[in-house]
């Protein structure tokens, strides 16, 4: 039985000494079971730090000022996140850097048979075979003897494995996967991917992928949201955003692909560099950056995401005027 | 064209023999850099690509003269440079030059931007303080920062502001040959954009020779005109763009360009 996840109006604030900053402002995402969700922006633009707020592992300094995050139980009604252990037994979250995230000192299998005895009350002997099971599942080659090796014999590619059946050990309906792929070779991070999808495809898990790379969300994810500056900019579907963004931010972002440029002229560029969380322009967000700007974009508060059609949001006030201008790659 | 830089041969193998090894008289040699040669022209860009411990860093050590070769040889303008000594050495110091891959971490964290770059100027002969300032502010000109930065410290500027004074150090002393390690990928996309126009804008106008170090090939497409792929120590391939990314019909060259995440518009 797979859940849907909702996420309404997540706020995150951070209380500093000189005043309050929002890593992330009214962040809303709602993931179908067996979706695959790409959260796309640069670093500090708030994907990492609401995916913690949902999994409940935010740093101490950090706390949700308002928003609701809602999965849906097995009879489909849905829990509210009060019930704290509800989110956090159903949803996992797998890291960027799988080293600093596995004991050097327990073997790869225990790792991964931990939260199996922890949880489902399994004994050692079941957790084990559970645990040689689910490494089979993750593409662990001659798993009964690798059950006892340590992080230090495995590449960073095995290690990303590990996680990755540790994180499904408990059965999670929703796995989040904060770039798993960034620290690793292309070739691997080809196998990674195909990985997720396999998995997804036969367990039905929803997967939301963090990552700054819109060529993987082109292979991997069915929808995407883009992040800038702590909000998101636009949601569509991943051909859609692709083909026709209807954001500046996201058409610059498509545009800079090294992948998709001609070599003889220079690479279409964002000009500037991202606002600080404590010297937000007011306004939208992109204003500073953004070639599309008119005087309405000067408003006192970001404009807010709107609904473009069913299946799509955009928080750009000329968003229609870009639709028309059927913005090219040229 | 004329070569700048022809490395022949070239071997540099590290021990890796456990005590355990030695005392059962075995010797172990991991073979980092295995029977390389190649040339690279005056003014072209080459790419060196290949996946994590193919050998691309310890090559661009070797060429630094930062690693001694085990055998070999590598030479730049017909000059062997394992017998460089004394000012030919500090010369050649000076005309090869790289950019690293961690903009924070390659700059001195306690001195600021202005310093970091007028040190450079002190080592190479310039022992006026007004003429080093002057000369620190054409070059921020160049990468196209503001001259304010001079005050700051690392800690105080962005990513792409520190890979901006990286590249700035890399070319104040006038370099022929650039290496760049991995000198875009620690950056966001919109960033890494910039950077990449900076490098190639600068290429155009200082007639630089760059090897461009690596793992990402949709930079290296854009960015070069030659590229060489490496793996276990050894060049797999060596071609231009359309060899490299339509016709090689090498095993590990194909792989390579088909895990590349693309974007793919084409089927909307």
């Amino acid at each position: 039985m797979m859940s849907k996840l909702i996420i309404r109006d997540l706020t995150v604030e951070i209380v500093t000494p000189s005043g309050p900053i929002f890593p992330v402002e009214q962040f809303s995402l709602s993931v179908e079971p067996g979706e695959i969700v790409g959260l796309v922006g640069e670093s500090g633009s708030g994907k990492t730090m609401a995916m913690r707020a949902v999994v409940g592992i935010l740093p101490r300094s950090a706390h949700i000022a308002s928003g609701e995050i809602l999965l849906s139980d097995a009879d489909n009604a849905f829990v509210p996140s009060s019930q704290q252990s509800h989110l956090r037994h159903n949803i996992a979250m797998i890291f960027q850097n799988p080293t600093s995230y596995l004991d050097p000192l327990m073997s790869v299998g225990k790792q991964v048979a931990e939260p199996l005895r922890l949880h489902q009350g399994l004994t050692r002997k079941e957790a084990r075979t559970e645990a040689i099971e689910l490494f089979r599942k993750v593409g662990i080659h001659d798993a009964e003897r690798q059950f006892d090796v340590y992080p230090h014999h495995f590449s960073g590619g095995m290690k990303q494995r590990v996680l990755i059946a540790a994180a499904l050990a408990c059965n999670p309906k929703v796995l989040i996967a904060d770039e798993p792929t960034t620290a690793l070779d292309v070739t691997i991070q080809k196998q990674i991917l195909e990985l997720l999808c396999r998995l997804r495809d036969e367990t039905g898990i929803s997967i939301i992928f963090i990552t700054h790379d819109l060529g993987v969300v082109s292979q991997l994810c069915d929808t995407v949201s883009v992040l800038y500056a702590a909000r998101i900019v636009e949601s569509a579907s991943t051909i859609e955003l692709l083909n026709a963004p209807l954001h500046p931010y996201s058409l610059g972002l498509i545009r800079s692909q090294p992948e998709s440029a001609q070599r003889d002229r220079p690479l279409p560029s964002i000009p500037g560099q991202p606002p600080a969380l404590n010297a937000m322009p007011s306004g939208c967000r992109f204003l500073p950056r953004c070639e599309f700007a008119i005087q309405a974009c000067k408003q006192p508060s970001p404009p807010p995401l709107v609904q473009t059609s069913a299946v799509r949001s955009n928080a750009c006030l000329r968003w229609r005027e870009l639709q028309t201008l059927g913005l090219n790659y040229d | 064209m004329t070569e700048i830089l022809k490395v022949e041969n070239l071997n540099v193998h590290f021990k890796r023999s456990s005590l355990l090894d030695l005392m059962r008289r075995k010797k172990l040699v991991t073979k980092a850099i295995d029977a390389v040669s190649f040339e690279v022209e005056r003014g072209s860009c080459i790419g060196l690509v290949g996946e994590s411990g193919c050998g691309k860093s310890t090559l661009s050590k070797a060429i630094l003269r930062l690693i001694k070769p085990t055998s070999g040889s590598i030479f730049f303008e017909n000059g062997n440079i394992q017998e460089l000594k004394g000012t030919s050495l500090f010369d050649y110091r000076r005309r090869v030059q790289m950019i690293f891959q961690d903009p924070l971490g390659s700059l001195n964290p306690r001195l600021t931007a202005g310093e970091v770059l007028e040190e450079v100027f002190y080592v190479h002969g310039v022992r006026k303080s007004a003429n080093r300032k002057i000369l620190v502010h054409s070059l921020l000109d160049k990468v196209g920062l503001s001259r304010d930065v001079v005050d700051r410290r690392p800690g105080a500027l962005s990513g792409g502001q520190c890979q901006r004074i990286g590249i700035a150090r890399a070319l104040a002393v006038d370099p022929d040959l650039i290496i760049a390690d991995e000198a875009a990928s620690a950056l966001d996309v919109s960033i890494q954009a910039q950077i990449l126009n900076l490098l190639r804008d600068l290429r155009h106008d200082m007639g630089l020779t760059m090897i461009f170090v690596s793992h990402d090939l949709g930079v290296v497409r854009y960015l070069c005109d030659d590229i060489i792929v490496m793996n276990r120590g050894q060049i797999v391939e060596r071609g231009g763009i359309d060899q490299i990314f339509d016709k090689s019909t090498n095993p590990y060259t194909r792989s390579l360009v088909e895990s590349m995440p693309g974007l793919h518009r084409q089927d909307y």
